[in-house]
């Protein structure tokens, strides 16, 4: 049986006045990987930071292993595991005291062994004990990331995480969750740029324009485009994105 | 087309994006305005109240106040004027296509734009406080005056001052190695967080400049260990806002950090502010000590101590509240502080349990309003 870890119904999400987000529908299941697409200031950022609970939703709901994140964050917040931009960490703290505050937070007696082997693959394990001011942007990619996984998250929420890691540890990282995936311990949303992190990992993908999820791509179509040519990703975007905008320009007409 | 200043023109954006911005940089701007009206015009009329009893105590001093003021704008200017050269010799402006004189004027305008408000404000409260002493007008014009040249010498003088190469506050200048080894899950980082937090900003360079008004504001004469006394007083309090600030800026960045986690807001408060509360408490008790060796009143001194403790446990409090999402924190703030300073006024044995108890109704508001 399929379990539904994330589920988004009917959100809008706004800033004061102005919508970002509305009428977002969207599950995401144990054992998948859903790709977040869509331009600059779609939207991706701020559906994320509602998932994670950081922004308050006009209206509509966010289940999180059917928790909802409103009524009851922290059943919801147990299960999920979420990398924050590598600027919020705290700059004072080395990295193994920002591990230990957030194994604590989630009422573990100590950070688990398979986070320490990670940051021992990142190559990160000598620089743990130093101040995270003193970190390069990848290495604070990757104590975000490392946070994210602390809890064994069941859904774990990444926005533009593979930025700025070297290949060989966006490679380690990729390899990780999708091993966490294919084993079914956890649901991955992404938002990224990256296309070939979509066609070479996802399950699923969503273009996300203008606050709405104008279009989901299911693992067959994206396992065609793996097949079809190189750009075929880019080419289904950008028509995509053309029919939306045709059709809202039609409709405004 | 008139060829106009870029650097000039974008700060005028800036100013006017400010003051008729859209949306929340709009109500951000209308809450500045009150604010701004609700703080100046009482503290203006306040002062208007008390000036019959401040000014015999500061005019036989206004030589001594008016170093103190230039000595003070002449840092501020100085570190502005460090501060917007950075920004405009290595900022996103930099390589923009303008004459250096043009980067100099607009480093200027901003380096002295403090000193200018503060000096058109005296002269703006010159009749309104004229008008409350009418007898000794010419020595509130003295003061004043002495007050508005001394801003403009000391802000002249610290422009005017050799820049000196300052370390960036984000360099790595002390990796701290804290631990080799270890896992165990904890929450002390938090309070261990506040306290490098407080050691950065208490750093022996800024507190060397913070002291050198308390010295120079002894009159002659005064004895060593009054002076001593005087001084010690100084620096913990110094101390004291300095450690408040750093707790406050803890709880605004870790309860923002630790949001996505279940951990509850009443175990993050008391992570982050036992230990800064345990110190404030150690130097308010010494702090008290020197009021008393200073010849302020026990009671007097108790009720300050009192007074300074209630506000240093809620402000980091409202600041966490706020963090976690909590709704109407201004009113909230408001409600709390009002409620503190009435009590202060008229029941003051009620002050600590009152601020206790509104942390205890913050803390059970960010529960409930999680997200």
């Amino acid at each position: 049986m399929i379990e539904v870890i994330l589920q988004i119904r009917a959100l809008k999400v706004g800033y004061g006045p102005r919508a970002v987000l509305e009428g977002v529908n969207l599950s995401v299941a144990r054992g998948e990987w859903f790709a977040l697409l869509g331009p600059n200031g779609s939207g991706k950022t701020t559906l994320l930071r509602t998932i994670a609970g950081q922004l308050i939703a006009t209206s509509g709901n966010v289940l999180i292993g059917g928790y909802p994140i409103q009524e009851a964050p922290e059943q919801a917040m147990r299960l999920l595991g979420f990398s924050h931009p590598p600027e919020r960490l705290p700059s004072l703290l080395s990295g193994r005291q920002c591990l230990e505050v957030y194994a604590a937070a989630h009422e573990l007696t100590e950070i688990g062994e398979p986070v320490l082997a990670l940051a021992e693959r990142f190559r990160l394990t000598s620089a743990l004990d130093r101040a995270v001011e003193t970190y390069s942007l990848g290495m604070r990619q990757k104590l975000c990331a490392l946070l994210a996984l602390v809890n064994e998250p069941a859904l774990i929420v990444l926005d533009e995480a593979f930025n700025g890691l070297d290949p060989a540890s966006a490679l380690i990282l990729k390899q990780e969750l999708t091993a966490r995936v294919e084993a079914g311990r956890c649901a991955v949303i992404l938002a990224t740029h990256a296309l070939d992190i979509v066609l070479g990992h996802a399950n699923r993908a969503g273009l996300l324009l203008d606050g709405g999820l104008v279009r989901i791509w299911n693992a067959p179509e994206l396992s065609a485009m793996r097949a079809g040519p190189a750009n075929a990703l880019e080419a289904a975007l950008a028509e995509a994105a053309f029919t939306e905008t045709a059709s809202t320009g039609s409709e405004r007409q | 087309m008139k060829q106009r200043n870029p650097l000039l023109y974008l700060l005028w954006l800036e100013w006017r994006n400010l003051l008729q911005g859209t949306g929340r940089s709009r109500r951000r701007a209308l809450s500045l305005l009150v604010l701004l009206a609700l703080v100046i015009v009482p503290a203006l009329v306040g002062l208007a109240a008390i000036w019959p009893v401040l000014l015999p105590l500061a005019a036989p001093n206004s030589t001594a106040i008016g170093v103190l003021v230039a000595l003070s704008s002449s840092m501020w200017t100085h570190g502005g004027r460090i501060r917007w050269t950075a920004f405009y010799l290595g900022g996103w402006v930099s390589t923009l296509p303008v004459r250096s004189s043009v980067r100099h004027r607009v480093i200027a305008v901003r380096s002295f734009a403090l000193s200018g408000v503060l000096i058109v404000v005296l002269l703006a409260a010159l009749p309104l406080l004229n008008h409350a002493v009418s007898s000794a007008s010419a020595l509130t014009v003295r003061l004043l005056l002495t007050c508005a040249a001394a801003l403009l010498v000391g802000s002249l003088l610290g422009w005017w001052l050799p820049a000196r190469a300052r370390l960036s506050s984000a360099s790595p200048s002390r990796p701290m190695v804290l631990r080799q080894v270890g896992g165990r899950a904890s929450l002390g980082a938090l309070a261990q967080w506040g306290k490098l937090q407080t050691r950065r900003w208490f750093e022996p360079r800024i507190v060397s400049r913070l002291i050198a008004p308390a010295m120079l504001i002894l009159p002659l004469g005064t004895s060593a260990n009054l002076a001593l006394a005087l001084v010690g007083l100084w620096v913990i309090i110094l101390y004291l806002l300095i450690t408040l600030r750093a707790t406050v800026h803890v709880a605004r960045k870790g309860g923002d950090w630790l949001r996505p986690t279940p951990l509850r807001p009443a175990r993050l408060a008391w992570a982050i502010g036992s230990l800064p509360l345990l110190k404030q408490l150690q130097w308010t008790l010494a702090a008290v000590l020197l009021l008393g060796v200073l010849g302020v009143r026990p009671l007097l001194a108790a009720r300050l101590a009192e007074g300074w403790l209630a506000f240093a446990t809620l402000a980091p409090t409202l600041v966490l509240a706020q963090a976690r999402g909590v709704r109407h924190m201004r009113l909230r703030a408001l409600f709390s502080f009002s409620l503190l300073v009435g009590l202060e006024r008229w029941r003051s044995q009620w002050v600590i349990p009152a601020a206790a108890l509104l942390c205890i109704w913050q803390l059970r508001s960010s529960t409930k309003a999680r997200i």
